[in-house]
């Protein structure tokens, strides 16, 4: 801390100044864990989570959601995989509005859809564009953005955002209105304990995520120093954005954290297969309700399967 | 090198779709399409860019890394010059449309080339499907799209989609704008332009009939006077194809479904482990 050398010296007292009620977002310590960050998010909340697909989720966030027991939970997500299917598996969620929802080269996302074909949750089927728009409006102080694309399609008809003649030319626009998440959560390789982080690999939609939401929570592989977070150009997310960090090490399993592992396929496999033969509350138990952490998760997982994954430099 | 296989000729076919100094986007779970963007580097395209996993990693590569499926984002890093936010990716698609080519695989497609990624509807049911991610917002602004369809079923090309995701012809038409949008199939390849109005052959697959194709097509498709047989092949794009590219056979995914796949992608990763760690990183500039 920068002024850690003039308070030794006595030369300052942090406690001799009053701090702006604004400034606890820029420079306090913020480091939670697991149990503590999950309470930021309550029942019935609208709730972002960042990554994509089966790639960077916050999956051991999502596996204390329903060890706690959330309920009707909103989700906004861009690309959802495992995170949205495992909360529609235990009924956690009200509704989805998503872009995608999907296990990639695995294919349907099994749960997520049989709660949505039955009607348990209500799905709005969003785009990239669609999604981008609502948070660049609430990120930039926008009532809404302006603009042509999606007319003709279904998804609009889906959203039901309004159409309006331009001003400017008389053509025919939509008003993309503003998206603002009660809380976003996103998993990052690496962040300080103010919150300074550095996501790498596929970003997706996460720093807009970041900006746009009301609170951020950030889980991280790594907790590092603030003399650690010094390279500018890496540190893509400052922590004036960002509410809570927790430390959680393999925290994306079974999707991957590029540097450091990749998606755990064969797990997604296993997980898919028990869906499909009626065996999920099987898998629920063993691996989410029935353990008390998610390191005891990543136990039951088991060491061969992580070293799997893991990828050394080559 | 003989004997080609339906999914080769289809990529064969993708990456002469590309014309040297595109950008080439991936979307999600395309690993047919990642195969022929490194075909079409490695052959008449060698200025084309990548724009790896939802267009957020821009690779540039001389020497095409092996196509992936556990290590996809790791390969795409290790020759990224950039990697962009999700708003550098649609900015850098709205400043490049026109020299931008994206493979798209629809789960419906109509005659008039609308698409649909998102839900099927039948007398009794709904299925709902993962739904068209970019493909709605970006599908109007290409002049030229290639969507591919390793099934030529009835219940894929549609008389009408049950869901409009991705546009068609059908703004082109009444605005007068060009665009194309090109189809390949496992049975030949087709194109869909607004001065015909619908779909129509461009060529068809070697060994196949008309009549398989008209069997198969939920509506009317235009036949030309005289019908042209798609070019096979070469010995050059197999052999980039099976041992350069893709030699552990992923793009055969794409060609399988359910419990089939499943099988054949266990059957791959065990191998994709093996040749990972035996591959070496590529060598980086140092300072």
């Amino acid at each position: 801390m920068p002024g850690n050398a003039l308070k030794s010296e006595g030369v300052i007292t942090l406690s001799a100044h009053r701090v702006h009620e604004e400034a606890e977002h820029h420079m306090r310590p913020k480091l939670l864990s697991l149990k503590e960050a999950s309470e930021m998010i309550g029942n019935g909340q609208y709730v972002a989570i960042g990554g994509l697909t089966i790639h960077r989720k916050p999956m051991s966030m999502i596996h204390e959601l329903i060890r706690t027991r959330r309920k009707e939970l909103r989700l906004l997500v861009f690309g959802g995989g495992p995170d949205v299917d495992l909360l529609a598996a235990v009924g956690a969620v009200g509704s989805v509005e998503a872009a995608y929802v999907g296990f990639e080269i695995l294919g349907l996302a099994p749960n997520f859809r049989k709660a949505v074909e039955s009607g348990k949750i209500r799905f709005t089927e969003h785009t990239e564009y669609s999604i981008m728009a609502g948070l660049l409006a609430t990120a930039f102080e926008a009532e809404f953005i302006p603009s042509k694309l999606l007319i003709g399609t279904d998804v609009l008809k889906g959203l039901g955002y309004k159409t309006f003649k331009s001003p400017l030319t008389d053509e025919l626009l939509v008003a993309y209105p503003r998206i603002k998440p009660d809380v976003a959560v996103l998993h990052a390789q690496k962040c300080d304990e103010y919150g300074n982080t550095q996501v790498e690999g596929v970003i997706a939609i996460d720093l807009l995520l970041a900006k746009a939401s009301r609170k951020v929570i950030v889980t991280a592989e790594k907790i590092v120093p603030v003399e650690d977070m010094k390279v500018p150009a890496e540190t893509n997310l400052p922590s004036n954005f960002v509410d809570a960090v927790v430390e959680s090490p393999f925290g994306a399993h079974p999707t991957s954290c590029y540097p450091h592992y990749t998606y755990d396929l064969w797990h997604m496999i296993s997980y898919i297969e028990s869906s499909r033969n009626g065996k999920m509350e099987d898998y629920l138990q063993k691996y989410v309700r029935g353990v008390n952490s998610f390191e005891s998760y990543l136990a039951q997982v088991g060491e061969n399967a992580i070293k799997r994954v893991k990828v050394q430099e080559r | 090198m003989t004997g080609h296989t339906p999914d080769e000729l289809m990529i064969v076919c993708m990456a002469r779709e590309v014309q040297n100094g595109d950008l080439m986007a991936q979307g999600l779970t395309t690993p047919m399409a990642i195969v022929a963007y490194h075909l079409a580097r490695a052959t008449h395209a060698p200025q084309a860019t990548i724009m790896q996993l939802a267009g957020n990693i821009l690779i540039y590569t001389i020497e095409p890394p092996p196509v992936s499926i556990l290590y996809n984002e790791f390969r795409a890093m290790e020759n990224a010059v950039h990697v962009s936010t999700q708003t550098e990716v649609y900015e850098t698609l709205f400043k490049r449309a026109r020299s931008i080519i994206e493979f798209f695989r629809p789960a419906q497609v109509d005659k008039f080339g609308n698409t649909n990624n998102s839900l099927i509807r039948t007398s009794r049911s709904r299925l709902r499907l993962p739904g068209g991610f970019g493909i709605p917002d970006v599908s109007p602004l290409y002049p030229r799209s290639v969507y591919y369809c390793p099934r030529h079923e009835r219940r894929v090309f549609v008389d009408r989609v049950d869901y409009v995701g991705g546009l068609g012809i059908t703004a082109a038409m009444a605005s007068g704008e060009r665009r194309v949008i090109h189809i390949i199939s496992e049975f030949g390849v087709f194109r869909i332009e607004p001065e015909k109005g619908r779909m129509s052959i461009s060529s068809i697959h070697p060994g196949v009939t008309l009549e398989t194709i008209k069997e198969n097509t939920g509506f009317e498709i235009l036949i030309p006077e005289e019908i042209t047989e798609t070019k096979p092949p070469t010995d050059l794009e197999l052999r980039l194809i099976r041992e350069k590219i893709d030699p552990l056979n992923i793009r055969h995914l794409e060609m399988l479904s359910g419990e089939e796949r499943t099988r054949a992608l266990l059957e791959l990763l065990d191998k994709e482990v093996a040749l990972y760690k035996t591959t070496p990183a590529p060598e980086k500039e140092s300072d």
